[in-house]
């Protein structure tokens, strides 16, 4: 520094500021960029508040000049004096850290000058190299021409006319999510701990981790430095019992101070199994979740000591195949509805009801209607059993289009990723489906067990629409719609495997409650015998069988 | 009685022959084209012009009630007369997508006077409003936005959840929820965003709630 050519200009402030204009390195949305023009003697004043990072430099125009400051300055005492054709600010305090040289004190996050300072009046050429490291100045010119990178060029000539910017802008910040493992289980956090600015993670920081209580901090293994993208990996292995762990992460630049830091916890749950469900034809998101909750009302909240977690992913049909189906059954709905003059042109809710199969439920609003009518009454019911026919019909067309252009992997691209966050939680699988939801199972299913082979999953069809099965099914012989499938489509499906005594209110024969969940009617598992069953506890025997292979009892 | 369960189980085989029918044709018209892709032809339209015999009797007859007589009420009256008496819900059926409000609490009017009227307990009567809420703010979310999506998937969630905590049997509280649903999208503009909302909801994963999830 002794060494160092140097112009001191101390003078007051300069008073205009205006808006820079044009590109600048670094810039990100929510920045701030904040300009005045730069003379002999020019002060640049930086006011902001919060945590933030002050990146103050020069728009040369054949490249910049920048310089980094870390932190909100506690104190500003001497403003930014110049030299030629550089800043640097003189007097600042930064709280924590330790002056150690003019150019350099503030330059600590990723850019360090290291070009020389010439005397004013000649061409300077100045090059900053990319690290977080503090560099030694040069005190030779380095070669010419710059690498664009990290030099820049500038004639002091021009001083008078060149702007001095300051920019405030959103710094790197620790952040650190609060994640669930399972007792007994390790469990890799790729993720956990991130520092970021808000546009991009920051690479290559050291970032110290501490755990409480702290004699189980071996429990929590992370890496020293955080990767390219800004993500310090960790791995936590959880104790037999749950419990809740804090940990604390600590950004330390140059492993002496804190820049930023975050707390999350580890909350440790007894070992969960994901009961999935994937819906049937034509269900609405509510039809699927009530189908999920009639699921939960079946087996319960958990299974032996294993704690069993409720999930609905939900897939409509046609949506793969441009909703032509289900436009041909609203269609059918409305032209229909026309019928007797017209009063169902403006009911819907049966409509909603036909999808549901619930018409001929006891209590539904088609069936209070019905009862409340008396004149007109049998053509109205026969207009509706017409459009039953043509939904179950639709129905079949829908699922025979499915089949006939199956869901892929991108399809299911969402429920894999969903079951993948699951899987590295720690959580083992059971997966229901049923009709159409057992063509998108498998392909989810396969998806998992080729990425995460480890996890145990195991599957439950229920009148699968699926030439191919990943585990035990269901299939009553009243399933009018699988029944379609294969009668009348000649598709591969599966066998029937239940044979129910009667009809119900549903007369697909083909719902999960108004058929599968059925507790009102006997069923046997072989044609001609007598009941041994219903079709109730027939399903619920099969998701228990299904649990007893992820979650089997301990010896 | 006994009558009544000959009738049914007779519509029942009624039924079930137009649906063989009417599938016959479907899967003829669904694979004929082998991809599945390009069917554009209505299914019902063709199926059921030809393939139920009760067709005939119910499409254009005057028994059906579209030409009533002076004795005799039309089938629009008969049910004009079944909404006034209460024996049959007094449905919004404006062009409105979201319908009166009048106390703006997420609830359309005609469907919180419907539960009102349930003979159910208090609680009961709040999981109730809760999923029509629930509902209703499916046809009124940004099909866009993509957490409010995901925000309107888990109120359905949390709604069916807090009915599962008030109702024993669950299925009392599924049937009745049912009805909502059907009553919330019940005209054609708001059946067509209902099936907006839940097309954009296909991929969706979420969570059935454990707990109290009840709103208070």
């Amino acid at each position: 520094m002794k060494n160092r050519p140097r112009q001191r200009r101390s003078a007051a402030l300069a008073a205009m500021t205006i808006i820079c204009a044009g590109a600048w390195h670094g810039a990100a949305v929510g920045d701030e960029q904040v300009c005045t023009p730069y003379g002999a003697g020019s002060q640049m004043s930086i006011q902001a508040a919060g945590p933030v990072i002050y990146k103050a430099f020069a728009d040369w125009g054949k490249g910049y000049l920048e310089r980094n400051f870390e932190r909100e300055p506690t104190a500003l005492t001497g403003g930014i004096s110049t030299y030629c054709g550089t800043k640097v600010k003189m007097d600042l305090q930064m709280g924590p850290f330790t002056t150690r040289d003019e150019l350099f004190d503030y330059s600590v996050a990723f850019y360090s000058l290291t070009g020389p300072v010439l005397p004013c009046g000649s061409q300077k050429v100045y090059s900053w190299k990319k690290t977080g490291e503090y560099s030694a100045p040069l005190y030779e010119i380095p070669n010419y021409p710059p690498d664009p990178e990290y030099n820049a060029v500038l004639t002091t000539e021009d001083e008078a006319m060149l702007p001095l910017c300051a920019t405030r802008f959103n710094g790197p910040a620790l952040s650190a999510q609060s994640i669930v493992a399972i007792a007994k289980k390790r469990r890799s956090l790729p993720s956990m701990i991130r520092l970021a600015r808000p546009a991009e993670g920051v690479g290559g920081q050291y970032v110290k981790v501490t755990l409480e209580p702290a004699a189980e901090r071996w429990r929590l293994d992370c890496r020293a430095y955080t990767d390219p993208n800004g993500d310090l990996y960790c791995s936590y292995t959880a104790p037999d019992r749950p419990t809740v762990h804090t940990y604390k992460a600590t950004w330390a630049f140059e492993r002496k101070e804190d820049f930023s830091s975050a707390q999350g916890t580890i909350t440790v749950i007894p070992p969960t199994v994901v009961v999935g469900f994937f819906n049937g034809v034509w269900n609405t998101e509510e039809q699927a979740g009530d189908g999920l909750s009639e699921i939960r009302s079946l087996v319960g909240p958990k299974y032996r000591d294993t704690l069993l977690r409720y999930e609905n992913f939900y897939n409509q049909t046609g949506t793969a195949n441009g909703n032509t189906a289900a436009q041909d059954l609203a269609e059918v709905f409305i032209q229909r509805g026309n019928e007797l003059d017209g009063v169902l042109t403006e009911r819907w809710e049966h409509y909603w009801e036909l999808l549901s199969g619930q018409v001929r439920r006891e209590g539904s609003l088609t069936q209070r209607l019905l009862a409340g009518l008396r004149d007109g009454a049998t053509g109205l019911s026969d207009l509706i059993d017409s459009l039953v026919s043509s939904t179950l019909a639709g129905f079949v067309k829908g699922l025979a289009q499915l089949m006939s252009s199956p869901p892929t992997a991108a399809d299911t691209a969402a429920h894999l990723t969903k079951l993948q966050e699951l899987a590295d939680e720690g959580h083992d699988f059971v997966l229901i489906a049923h009709s159409q939801g057992n063509l998108f199972v498998n392909v989810a299913y396969d998806g998992l067990q080729q990425s995460r082979p480890l996890v145990k999953a195991s599957v439950v069809h229920v009148a699968p629409a699926s030439p191919t099965v990943r585990g035990k099914h269901v299939l009553a012989d009243i399933d009018e719609v699988i029944n379609g499938l294969r009668n009348f489509g000649g598709w591969t499906v599966q066998p029937i495997n239940l044979w129910l005594n009667g009809r119900g209110s549903d007369l697909s024969g083909h719902t999960l409650v108004g058929t599968y969940l059925d507790a009102g009617r006997g069923a046997a598992t072989a044609p001609g015998t007598g009941a041994t069953t219903s079709p109730r506890a027939h399903t619920k025997e099969l998701i228990i069988d299904a649990l007893d292979q992820v979650a089997p009892a301990s010896p | 009685m006994r009558k009544e369960t000959d009738r049914a189980a007779s519509r029942c085989r009624n039924v079930m022959r137009s649906v063989l029918a009417a599938t016959t044709l479907v899967i003829l018209t669904a694979c004929g084209g082998g991809s599945g892709g390009g069917t554009t032809s209505l299914p019902g339209s063709g199926a059921t012009s030809t393939s139920n015999p009760g067709n005939g009797a119910t499409g254009s007859s005057p028994g059906g009630g579209s030409a009533g007589t002076a004795t005799s009420p039309t089938l629009r009256e008969q049910i004009a007369a079944l909404e006034q008496s209460g024996g049959y819900p007094k449905l919004d059926r404006s062009g409105d997508i979201a319908g009166p409000d009048a106390n703006a609490n997420g609830v359309r009017d005609d469907i919180e006077s419907w539960i009102n009227m349930q003979s159910l307990s208090d609680l009961q009567k709040r999981a109730l409003l809760q999923k029509a809420r629930a509902l209703q703010n499916t046809l009124l979310v940004d099909l866009n936005d993509r957490t409010a999506l995901q925000k309107a998937g888990e109120g359905l969630m949390a709604s069916t959840n807090c009915g599962s905590l008030h109702f024993s049997p669950y299925r009392e509280f599924s049937n009745l929820a049912g009805q909502i649903e059907a009553m919330t999208a019940n005209t054609r503009q708001r059946a067509e965003r209902y099936m907006k909302y839940n097309a954009a909801r296909s991929g969706s994963s979420t969570r059935l709630p454990d707990g109290n999830t009840c709103e208070s």
